[in-house]
């Protein structure tokens, strides 16, 4: 039998479908039995649903663009000392 | 008689009774190595599970693949031992003759004649073994499990010759005089095979799903490695043969009496690269690293161990076990007596000789069955063949580098186009990629206004080195690798490295209240995107990081330990750890009984 430390350590293959069928079986009849790993594997699902959802440390709009531009320009610096240095 | 000192056993040891038993006497090639009899009981217990014990393939035809592949190799010893049991199995010496110089020639059906086209095709030319050569056999017959046992055949013969070569055995018979050239059928075979190209996709035969917790060598394998490598999930159809390995693992890897495991796992490294098995030496630079050893001096090991960090003695035993590989026609006594130089007992160089063999075995089992890397590899080996036997020097860094690809990269083109000198492309790079390294920079250095500055500056290190960029990962893979390497220099700036190096804390979840059903109804989308990261930016760095490269950023598993400069284990260790603490701290807002926080 599958103890509650077992099923935590698993928790995140689980989610991630990285277990094998028959583990899988296992840690699934773990779960039917054990209330604190059902509460604990429902709330981990729907913590990892709202973060892949929730849009966050997204590029805010009025940052993206003026931050493409500084980058190439500094590039375009870059290429134009390069191209300006004598060449060895 | 042999290169090496032998011991006295009692007439009980378990696997010579077996052999008489079995053979009707003991071979000398075991008796060769009673300096280490836990050696010889794991190959015993390997050659019983595979040769002798009854199965799909019958034992003449597992006889004869042994046969016809060991005179490939011109392996006097056993090609003597293997043409008296198939003398005795029934076979004519004039059918044995015709096998050894052309088995085309032995009056065999063309079902046996494949099986054989087969397995000297894994044992010569093992990188170019694909899909269309294991459906060759099916369509004539032969069962996933019979397929198997033809892989393992060719795998453990390839053991035997190397380990005879290697301790120098006499036969235990009067010897087969090789008459002609090497087979030529072979020859006329491999020839033609060059202009075949592998299909190399994924597994090629069916393998049942086993748990650890029922599965004993899978359990094995879990506790010393912290994963169940893919070579031994492939072969659970004969579970026998897998419980055999694990323990050959265990007792000849494993052990640190004689060897160290660090000398071990470079003689794995080293004769698996020069085999160019991408797999192997992806899994054994992932144990190197397991052991303390950098990335970097596991590759040097890999490519040429001669320019690597190690004591002279390493690199002596390191010449040993390639010359025994590579050119095994020309290996000696003198080749012993040059370790024995360097200090190395007769016991050392005995387990060496038998390590070089077990890495022979384990890439033939690897190139038969096709199976995928465990880790993201840093190396991946072309698979155009290199004629090991023939070939005098290994693949330079620089070939390989040039010859490195990864298959699939959407920005390849791209790429292509800037390292030409097209700088504008770039800007479609920044385009396609800022958004993620502006979320890994934010979750590295914690402030928003911080990682603008370090987004420009992961970008402007791209674009200087993008010439160095030779496609051993994806493109994407790489520029992370940058972000993250330049936000841990700020936080070297700022002495917080320690926070993203240190051992991971123990984290037990504490608040097992359940949730609402539909926690997302609770708050605006605005409220929601600010409340998470505000929790998330309460993370410790390194869990932080993990977890936004996997789940914001949602980079695979191998790709982000990648990213990371960390072992797989480690990565699912702290993205564990990582979501329970958010969830943790999420428990208020969002559990049955929660009264509305204000987000």
């Amino acid at each position: 039998m599958i103890s509650c430390d077992e099923f935590i350590t698993e928790l995140g293959s689980l989610l991630d479908d990285e277990v094998a069928v028959e583990f899988r079986q296992q840690l699934e009849s773990h779960l039917a039995h054990c209330r604190t790993c059902q509460v604990l594997y429902d709330s981990t699902r729907k913590t990892l649903r709202i973060v892949t959802e929730s849009g966050s440390f997204d590029y805010p709009e009025p940052i993206a663009e003026p931050l493409v531009e500084k980058i190439m320009s500094r590039i375009r610096g870059n290429c134009a000392i390069d191209k300006a240095s004598p060449s060895d | 008689m042999s290169f090496l000192r032998e011991a006295e056993v009692p007439d009980s040891f378990g696997p010579f009774v077996a052999f008489r038993e079995n053979m009707g006497f003991v071979p000398k090639l075991f008796r060769a190595q009673t300096l280490l009899p836990r050696v010889i009981e794991a190959e015993a217990q390997i050659a019983g599970s595979v040769l002798l014990k009854p199965s799909e393939l019958s034992r003449t035809q597992k006889e004869c693949i042994l046969l016809v592949v060991a005179a490939a190799k011109r392996n006097t010893y056993c090609v003597t031992a293997h043409y008296q049991t198939l003398r005795t199995l029934g076979l004519t010496e004039d059918q044995l003759g015709r096998m050894i110089g052309d088995h085309h020639a032995a009056g065999l059906s063309m079902s046996d004649e494949a099986l054989l086209d087969f397995a000297l095709k894994l044992s010569r030319k093992p990188s170019s073994i694909g899909k269309q050569d294991i459906d060759r056999l099916q369509t004539l017959g032969f069962s996933d499990e019979m397929v198997l046992e033809a892989v393992l055949m060719t795998a453990l013969t390839n053991f035997l010759c190397s380990l005879s070569t290697g301790l120098g055995v006499a036969p235990d018979f009067a010897p087969w005089q090789f008459k002609d050239a090497p087979n030529g059928s072979a020859e006329a075979f491999s020839i033609k095979s060059e202009f075949e190209i592998p299909n190399k996709s994924g597994l090629y035969l069916r393998a049942i799903d086993r748990s650890p917790s029922d599965f004993a060598p899978f359990a094995f394998f879990r506790e010393k490695f912290g994963f169940i490598p893919n070579i031994f999930r492939a072969q659970t159809l004969r579970p026998d043969v897998v419980e055999a390995e694990a323990n050959a693992v265990g007792t000849i890897l494993l052990t640190e009496d004689v060897l160290s495991r660090f000398q071990k796992e470079c003689i794995l490294l080293v004769v698996s690269a020069l085999n160019l098995n991408t797999y192997c030496v992806a899994v054994h630079c992932e144990m190197l690293r397991n052991l303390g050893v950098s990335p970097e001096k596991s590759d040097q090991i890999a490519l040429d161990h001669s320019l690597a960090d190690l004591s002279e003695t390493d690199k002596a035993l390191l010449d040993c076990a390639l010359k025994l590989a590579r050119r095994p026609a020309e290996f000696c006594a003198h080749d012993i007596e040059l370790l024995r130089n360097c200090g190395l007992t007769d016991e050392q160089i005995l387990e060496a000789i038998v390590m070089t063999s077990l890495t022979n075995f384990l890439n033939t089992l690897q190139m038969g069955l096709g199976t995928v890397p465990d880790f993201e590899p840093r190396l991946i080996f072309p698979l155009k063949e290199v004629n090991l036997s023939l070939s005098s020097s290994r693949p330079t860094l620089e070939a390989l580098q040039r010859e490195q690809s990864a298959p699939e990269d959407p920005d390849a083109e791209i790429v292509a186009r800037v390292q030409a000198g097209e700088t504008e492309a770039f800007e479609l790079l920044v385009r396609l990629h800022g958004r993620k390294i502006y979320r890994s920079l934010t979750g590295i250095l914690g402030s928003t206004d911080e990682a603008e500055d370090a987004v420009q500056e992961a970008f402007l290190k791209a674009f200087t080195h993008i010439g160095e960029f030779e496609g051993r990962s994806k493109f994407s893979t790489w520029l992370v690798r940058i972000a993250v390497n330049t936000g841990v220099q700020r936080l070297r700036g700022r002495k917080e490295i320690e926070s993203l190096e240190g051992e991971d804390e123990e984290f037990r979840p504490r608040n097992i209240q359940a949730w609402q059903d539909d926690p997302e109804l609770s708050y605006s989308k605005e409220e929601m995107r600010r409340l998470i990261e505000k929790e998330i930016m309460k993370l410790p760095v390194k869990y932080r990081l993990v977890l936004m490269l996997r789940d914001l950023e949602e980079l695979t598993t191998a790709e982000a330990a990648t990213a990371l400069g960390l072992g797989l284990p480690a990565l699912k260790a702290r993205l564990v750890r990582g979501r329970l603490m958010l969830r943790e701290s999420l428990v208020p807002y969002f559990s049955k009984g929660s009264t509305g926080v204000t987000a």
